[in-house]
C-alpha cells in the first residue's frame, strides 16, 4: 500500500464521518425544533453508532483481516460479495413489506405510528445485515 | 458446475490469496469457486482461463457432461 492510497483512504474516512455528523446534527435539529427531543436522541445515538460501524468496517477492509462486510463498506467488494449484497436487500426488501403490513394491524390494536415506522426500519436493518452475513459465509 | 480451478492452482504453485489479488477478486470468493459453491461471471472465468493460459471449456464442465 502506498502513502498516497492510504492518505485518500484516510481523507475518505474523513469526509465520510463528517457528511454522517453533519447530517445526523441536522436530522436531530429539525427533530427537536419540531418537538421530539426523544427522536432527536434517537438519531444522535443510532447515527453514532452507523457512523462508527462504517469507520471501523472501511478501515478494516484495508487490513489483510478484511472479511466480506469490510469490503462492501468500503467499495472494494468482488462480483460474489455483490451478487449476495444485492441477495440480502431484497430479502430486507421482502421482510420490510411484511413488517409494514404486520405494523399497521398492530396500528389498528394501539402501536403508535413511530414505534411501527421503527420496527419497518429495525427489520430492514437486521435482515439485510443478518442475511449478508450468512450468504457470505456459506456460499 | 465443475471446474479445474484447483488443480491449476496448485500446479502454479499459487495460494488462493495470490489467485485472488491476480483476479481481482477475494480469497473467499477463489474458495467459493474452487468447492462449486459460486459460479464466475462471464468476464471472471474468460479472467481464470486468460490467467491459466487456457480456454474456459478445458477449466469449466457441466455437471451432466463427463467429459
Amino acid at each position: 500500500m502506498t502513502s498516497t492510497t492510504t492518505r485518500n483512504s484516510s481523507l475518505g474516512i474523513a469526509i465520510g464521518t463528517l457528511a454522517g455528523g453533519i447530517t445526523c446534527a441536522l436530522l436531530a435539529t429539525i427533530a427537536w425544533a419540531a418537538g421530539h427531543p426523544d427522536f432527536a436522541r434517537g438519531i444522535v445515538t443510532g447515527g453514532a453508532v452507523g457512523i462508527a460501524a462504517a469507520v471501523t468496517l472501511k478501515a478494516m477492509s484495508r487490513t489483510r483481516f478484511a472479511n466480506a462486510e469490510a469490503r462492501l463498506a468500503a467499495g472494494m467488494a468482488d462480483e460474489r460479495e455483490k451478487k449476495f449484497a444485492v441477495q440480502s436487500l431484497a430479502m430486507a426488501a421482502v421482510a420490510m413489506y411484511v413488517a409494514a403490513i404486520l405494523s399497521a394491524f398492530a396500528n389498528l390494536f394501539g402501536l403508535e405510528a413511530q414505534a411501527g415506522l421503527a420496527i419497518v426500519m429495525l427489520t430492514g436493518l437486521i435482515c439485510a445485515s443478518a442475511s449478508f452475513a450468512m450468504l457470505a459465509r456459506r456460499r | 458446475m465443475r471446474n479445474d480451478v484447483r488443480e491449476l492452482r496448485d500446479a502454479s504453485g499459487l495460494s488462493q490469496a495470490a489467485l485472488g489479488d491476480a483476479l481481482g477478486v477475494s480469497r473467499q470468493t477463489v474458495n467459493s469457486i474452487e468447492t462449486g459453491k459460486y459460479d464466475p461471471s462471464l468476464p471472471l472465468a474468460f479472467a481464470i482461463a486468460r490467467h491459466f493460459d487456457t480456454t474456459i471449456e478445458e477449466i469449466f464442465h457441466d455437471q451432466h457432461d463427463n467429459s
